[in-house]
């Protein structure tokens, strides 16, 4: 559901043909599901290098019956770019381009990468029940460990699924900053 | 009326709103371009408008935070060469601009750099049929850590000794390769280390050959592939030596061919002095998790009168930081160590070491989860030794009086046997 939901979304934010898409906060999702969102650009070295991982979470969270969508967020990006860096970095999964940063708005998002981790209330409303850092990889843009060893967004969704709180629910992320829209 | 009419104009330079191609392109032309050009280490180009105004405040943040222009070395110690410093005025004046709208100006929209490039008299390069694939993410290494390090040979087959001046070290992945450690061999060991797996381009072991310690001659960090000694100084190089160059990469989240190829300059002058490396070492670190301060050090005495040149610096990621002081004299430090940044520098000047000087090096150590670099978390015991040393400073010498130049070489040698006892 969400996911055509976005797709129509983003393409109608980037000219495709399903012009007149409904908008994201018009999302509704089956209680208990969980999906992911995860803002990234196709030059941030940072986003880049958790491409593997990001990809092994795309197929987790897919085994579970949930769905993550790559959001490329810089303005000067085009859904051309963002699907041969898909090839190149090896990404399943649905690549999506917010030009506008509506999105980004909507999350309040700041740097890429950035993970989203929703859940669905009874009402079927999207809850945003974790946002930030997706593992320590990087302790800041120079801090770099050369493997992870904390894996926040997996224990996120793990949580998410089985119904409990995520604590924290936001870890400051580290990577690059997303610039204003001017 | 003179001093009115200065502060009129300070004024107005002060007010004035920066731009693109009046202000913005010649500071990142001096400080970003070196390593985010096409086919520069930067991970990303800076060298349109666009490129600059897309990630302008990123590049506060990142100059600001000193995490770039990426420079580990204190301004403690003494003076170095080439050091890689954005100024406060600098920073201000790219805020200035981005609180402005980020103007454009008029001119140019690209910024141009030239390169050091050497006219080389000797190359050497790996074999291009069979490149070495970077991991897209780190492996576990075979005893400990992950596999972040990979040595090659690069034959030079020089017929006749050399006297090399500069090295130009390129690589097919600047952007994953941090940094190289170069050491020239001419017993044919590292021959032999690549010869054990003949279907694997280069190997897994450090760069070291024997006695003598890989980044002997120099390391390579981001953002120069150029090592350059200074003027009336060389390497001696018997003939058909060999580059050993241990490179240290960081994965990029995909897969990256490498091959590696040096361009070598033999230019000396009549006058050049044979330049000699001593090493100052510990050899073995044990340290308990969670320790996070634990100093480590050595003291040697300069058998000759020398003079230094340069520093190379080599540690393990849980070095939190390291100093090598003569008396009161801090000769060289750093506070932040992170080992993938710890590239040779070469002194403004040469500092003369008389005879009977003692040199004491310290390295700190912080194996607990405070260290944003610390490989584990949980930490765990650190027990690491070296033959060549698990941390050092290798000195770049020359010997004051050449005919001293064999007993001192005799000296370093004796003292890195000492230390395995």
């Amino acid at each position: 559901m969400l996911k055509s939901l976005l797709l129509l979304f983003l393409c109608f934010m980037n000219g495709c043909v399903n012009q007149g898409a409904k908008k994201f906060n018009a999302i509704q999702g089956i209680q208990g599901d969980v999906d992911v969102i995860i803002f990234s650009s196709t030059d941030c070295p940072i986003a880049n290098a958790l491409a593997p991982e990001i990809e092994r979470i795309h197929k987790e969270v897919q085994s579970k019956g949930g769905e993550l969508f790559l959001i490329h967020v810089l303005e000067v990006r085009t859904y051309r770019d963002a699907n041969a860096h898909a090839e190149e970095f090896g990404l399943t999964m649905e690549v999506l381009v917010d030009s506008e940063h509506e999105l980004v708005n909507k999350f309040n998002a700041t740097i890429t990468p950035e993970a989203i981790v929703i859940r669905y209330n009874k009402e079927g409303l999207p809850i945003v029940v974790y946002q930030g850092l997706i593992n320590n990889l990087f302790d800041s843009p120079g801090n770099r460990r050369d493997t992870a060893t904390q894996h926040y967004v997996r224990d996120a969704i793990d949580a998410a699924f089985a119904n409990e709180q995520v604590t924290p629910a936001y870890r400051i992320p580290t990577g690059c900053i997303i610039e204003k829209m001017q | 009326m003179i001093e009115l009419l200065l502060v009129a104009l300070l004024a107005q330079e002060e007010s004035r709103v920066p731009t693109w191609t009046e202000d913005i392109r010649h500071i990142v032309l001096s400080n970003c371009m070196p390593c985010h050009n096409s086919g520069g280490a930067g991970a990303f180009h800076l060298l349109t408008y666009d490129d600059v105004a897309g990630r302008s405040s990123f590049i506060v943040e990142l100059v600001s935070s000193g995490a770039m222009p990426p420079w580990i070395v204190d301004d403690a110690g003494l003076p170095v060469e080439h050091k890689r410093n954005i100024s406060k005025e600098e920073i201000a004046t790219i805020q200035k601009w981005i609180d402005a709208g980020k103007p454009k100006g008029e001119g140019l929209d690209v910024a141009i750099c030239g390169g050091g490039i050497v006219v080389p008299d000797a190359v050497g390069a790996t074999n291009p049929e069979m490149p070495w694939l970077i991991p897209a993410e780190s492996k576990p290494r075979w005893h400990l850590g992950t596999l972040d390090k990979q040595t090659f040979v690069l034959p030079i087959n020089n017929p006749k000794p050399m006297k090399v001046t500069s090295l130009e070290f390129k690589t097919t992945a600047p952007r994953a390769v941090q940094m190289v450690s170069l050491v020239f061999d001419h017993s044919g060991r590292g021959r032999m280390f690549d010869g054990w797996d003949p279907d694997e381009a280069g190997y897994e072991m450090m760069g070291d050959i024997g006695w003598l310690p890989s980044g002997m001659h120099g390391k390579i960090g981001p953002g120069s592939g150029l090592i350059k000694l200074p003027r009336g100084f060389h390497w001696e190089i018997p003939e058909n030596a060999d580059l050993i160059a241990e490179t240290h990469f960081r994965p990029r989240g995909k897969q990256e061919k490498l091959l590696c190829s040096v361009a070598i300059q033999t230019d000396a002058t009549e006058d050049s002095r044979s330049v000699q490396e001593i090493v100052s070492m510990v050899r073995r670190i044990y340290i308990e998790a969670e320790d996070d301060i634990y100093t480590v050090g050595e003291t040697i005495e300069v058998p000759v009168a020398v003079d230094m040149i340069g520093i190379t610096p080599r540690a393990g990621a849980e070095c939190s930081s390291m100093k090598i002081e003569r008396g009161e004299r801090t000769l060289f430090s750093i506070s932040h160590w992170d080992s993938h940044y710890g590239e040779t520098v070469f002194f403004k000047e040469p500092f003369r070491l008389e005879s009977g000087d003692k040199l004491v090096s310290t390295w700190t150590y912080n194996n607990s989860e405070s260290n944003p670099r610390n490989p584990f978390v949980p930490a765990k015991l650190v027990d690491l030794a070296r033959k060549t040393g698990i941390a050092n400073f290798i000195l770049h010498v020359a010997p004051v009086n050449s005919n001293d130049s064999e007993a001192l070489k005799s000296w370093n040698l004796s003292l890195l046997r000492k230390r395995q006892r």
